[in-house]
């Protein structure tokens, strides 16, 4: 059984890269999308989405049963900060509330944040870091 | 206490709710005490150093009442040094370094010790108060 940090990643991905509509936002589709992770290829242009960081906690988060706490930190690379707003609103549609299926983990929770943007040093280009917090138990039972 | 990059932990207010029991609120602030101190430590041996400017930098702030904290960066220290806000491409990353998150994944690695702590002392204060 992988664990939550994993699963939550890989659905995670899944799920960005499978949306047409947030795809054809970025400018790719879900055949080429434009999902990275960690450091997107030199070749990458913008609007880009990277996945930057993923962290959890073992904390409990129903005290009857093991789950975690998890935070997975997204960068959008865009033209400008209205560029990146408009690629947040389709993160926020495809992930808040939504339910990800988890290889052996129930997901319990999931929401979205605009965390801060900033100019890249080297481009000049808009990046956007959004949070993704997300709650989950051991197991796939109800 | 405004940090411009910081993580911030208000938790502690609680302490707020047990106003009239000075052993609850003396207990919370050392709970909120040691766990900035303790999130200022992990985050500070997580930092990368290239030259420790930005490693000198981080900053721990406690509120007046100390029940609450905030771990970060003031840009102020990095202007006023000629420096861009560079903690900024540090932490989440640029389009040619990847991010290396040591401040918040600091605080996401130290909230359940912490929460713990106070709510062991909350019980204990509901207890007292019951007993009466």
């Amino acid at each position: 059984m992988s664990t939550a940090l994993d699963a939550v990643q890989l659905a995670l991905a899944a799920a960005l890269k499978g949306d047409a509509q947030l795809q054809g936002a970025l400018g790719g589709s879900t055949m080429a999308p434009k999902v990275y992770d960690s450091l997107a290829p030199a070749t990458a242009r913008v609007p880009y989405l990277v996945l930057a960081t993923s962290g959890e906690s073992g904390l409990g988060v129903d005290f009857a049963r093991e789950g975690h706490d998890g935070v997975e930190t997204l960068r959008v690379t865009a033209a400008d900060r209205l560029a990146a707003k408009r690629i947040y609103v389709h993160v926020a549609r495809v992930l808040d509330g939504v339910t990800l299926a988890l290889d052996g983990h129930r997901m319990l929770d999931g929401a979205t944040s605009w965390v801060t943007d900033y100019r890249d040093p080297v481009t000049g280009e808009t990046q956007a870091v959004i949070r993704y917090r997300v709650q989950t138990l051991v197991g796939t039972a109800a | 206490m405004k940090l411009t990059l910081a993580t911030r932990n208000a938790a502690g207010l609680a302490a707020n709710f047990y106003a009239a029991d000075r052993r609850v609120q003396r207990a919370v602030r050392r709970v909120v005490e040691r766990a900035g101190v303790r999130e200022f430590e992990r985050a500070r041996a997580d930092a990368p150093v290239d030259t420790g400017f930005m490693r000198s930098q981080l900053r721990l702030a406690f509120s007046e009442h100390g029940y609450l904290y905030e771990l970060g960066f003031d840009e102020a220290d990095f202007t006023g040094a000629g420096k861009p806000f560079y903690p900024l491409y540090v932490i989440f990353g640029t389009t040619k370094m990847p991010a290396r998150d040591f401040l918040f994944g600091a605080r996401d690695a130290l909230r359940p010790a912490f929460r713990a702590d106070l709510a062991a002392e909350l019980r204990a204060a509901v207890r007292r108060r019951s007993a009466t």
